[in-house]
């Protein structure tokens, strides 16, 4: 066994580097937006690599409702070879990899790229709202104003980290007397 | 080793002129409920202890059963089993053990079998079709030497069953493999070089590991006889030319932890100080064979074997 790697809960995503496969027969790329460089630099890669490579943009559908129909349409057909990558927030991107998983793509042929511009996803479980932050530091939610501790648990299923009241003497936005 | 099972043998048919079917039956209560693709040890008379697929229906707690190869090369095992079984005799089994299950994520299984490599998808099918799930079995044999069960599967299996009767047809794993849908997985039982074409043919159609789904039926072959000595018990013990390092240690009381018998589980991994291995698993690294050695299939040559035992 390995030990380089530092040991996190399981639950906490592992991403990859970006590169694409070169085993693909076949690359389907699923961004949140357009044109950042990290998604210029993949795309590239990817149009470089001999195999035909497709992509889907949330800015091109109405709804990521919408976009998820394509994506799953999209694997229905697909065969044995295609390779997944996943550009967005957090939230964003982890409902796609359910439904990737799903439609029987292996946990090694989806790359996810989370973009680092607006943090993590948290989310509340006191009033269940997801929202961005940092994971290293006390966070207060933006709708009920409970200081959050965000624990080392990503939740799949949300696309975020948990954030639980981090004082539990003072459950609430204000300090009662 | 506790937790033998002491069984009958309740029925020995002749399935091919190579291939022996044996029906064992326990003596006390009943026998373990299995799944899919899980083998049993049977220990022998002879001294003998060979991992055999379990063929029968996993849901059958009376019988079980299965089919073993007259094997050229024999050490002893499936010579027995073939000259000298009979309907009467008692044995003790190892309760069963998978190393080779079903993938419940899978939309297609796909299964490849080869020969006596049939014995461990008979429950497969049996389970697969209980399940609804789709299948399609690929079996290559040559007729009327290793060409067990087909005409029973033939009509269990319909369509789904594909026939290589070698060698006037081949199974080509290229045409198998190609433009098949996203929850596809592949399970095989053959020789090696079957599963070696199939890792390689997979891989360069994009198939990725965690769809490749293997077993090799490789058991102990003889080789020369050589002599080890445990470092900590202070022993020193002489192995055959038809017997495993590993049955050597069990007889003289000496007990690894094993399950395959065969090379390929890890499960008999012992470290080793001095001496020269042949080693012949496919589980170690070629890092760790400098160190370990598996004393199911491993045998010692030239420089006499120090063990840390
Ligand atoms: S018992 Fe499985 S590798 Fe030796």
């Amino acid at each position: 066994m390995s030990t380089t790697t530092k040991q996190l809960p399981t639950s906490v995503p592992r991403y990859y580097s970006g590169e694409p496969s070169q085993l693909a027969t076949h690359h389907l790329m699923v961004s949140q937006g357009r044109g950042c460089t990290e998604q210029a630099r993949i795309c590239a890669s990817l149009n470089s690599s001999a195999v035909p490579m497709t992509h889907l943009s949330l800015s091109d559908y109405p709804s990521s409702a919408e976009l998820q129909r394509a994506m799953l349409s999209i694997l229905r057909e697909a065969t044995v070879g295609l390779r997944i990558y996943l550009l967005g927030n957090e939230d964003f991107i982890w409902p796609l990899h359910a439904l990737a998983r799903v439609a029987g793509l292996q946990p090694e042929e989806i790359q996810v790229i989370p973009s680092a511009s607006c943090g993590h996803a948290i989310y509340c479980v006191h009033c269940s709202t997801t929202q961005h932050g940092a994971l290293d530091s006390p966070h207060t939610c933006t709708e009920c104003g409970v200081v959050l501790e965000v624990r080392q648990h990503f939740s799949r299923r949300l696309g975020a980290y948990l954030g639980v009241c981090a004082d539990a003497r003072q459950p609430y936005a204000q300090a009662r007397s | 080793m506790s937790g033998f099972i002491p069984v009958r043998v309740t029925d020995i048919r002749q399935v091919t002129p190579v291939i022996r079917e044996v029906s064992l039956q326990s003596l006390g209560t009943a026998l373990p409920k299995f799944s899919a693709g899980s083998h049993i040890q049977v220990l022998l008379p002879n001294g003998k202890r060979n991992a055999y697929s379990l063929l029968s229906d996993p849901l059958d707690t009376r019988h079980y059963r299965i089919a073993v190869r007259h094997q050229e090369n024999s050490r002893g095992g499936s010579r027995y089993v073939h000259e000298q079984l009979q309907v009467g005799d008692e044995l003790r089994i190892a309760p069963p053990a998978n190393l080779f299950p079903l993938h419940n994520e899978a939309h297609l299984h796909i299964l490849l079998a080869a020969g006596i490599g049939i014995t461990p998808f008979m429950p497969y099918c049996t389970e697969l079709l209980r399940r609804g799930a789709p299948f399609e079995l690929h079996y290559a044999y040559r007729n009327c030497i290793s060409d067990a069960y087909v005409a029973q599967l033939r009509d269990l299996l319909g369509e789904r069953l594909h026939c290589y009767d070698s060698p006037q047809r081949r199974l080509d794993l290229k045409h198998v493999l190609s433009n098949r849908p996203l929850g596809s997985h592949v399970y095989a039982c053959g020789p090696q070089r079957l599963l070696d074409d199939l890792h390689q043919q997979a891989a360069s159609l994009g198939w990725s590991d965690s769809r490749i789904h293997s077993e090799a039926f490789s058991a102990a072959q003889s080789g020369q006889p050589f002599s080890v000595q445990l470092l900590r018990s202070r022993q020193q013990l002489n192995v055959s030319a038809d017997q495993s390092l590993l049955e050597a240690l069990e007889a003289a009381g000496v007990e690894v932890p094993n399950l395959c018998r065969g090379g390929v589980c890890g499960q008999c991994q012992t470290g080793y100080l001095q001496g020269d291995v042949e080693h012949r698993d496919h589980f170690l690294s070629p890092d760790e064979k400098a160190a370990s050695l598996m004393p199911c299939v491993s045998r010692g040559c030239g420089q006499p074997l120090l063990l840390d035992l």
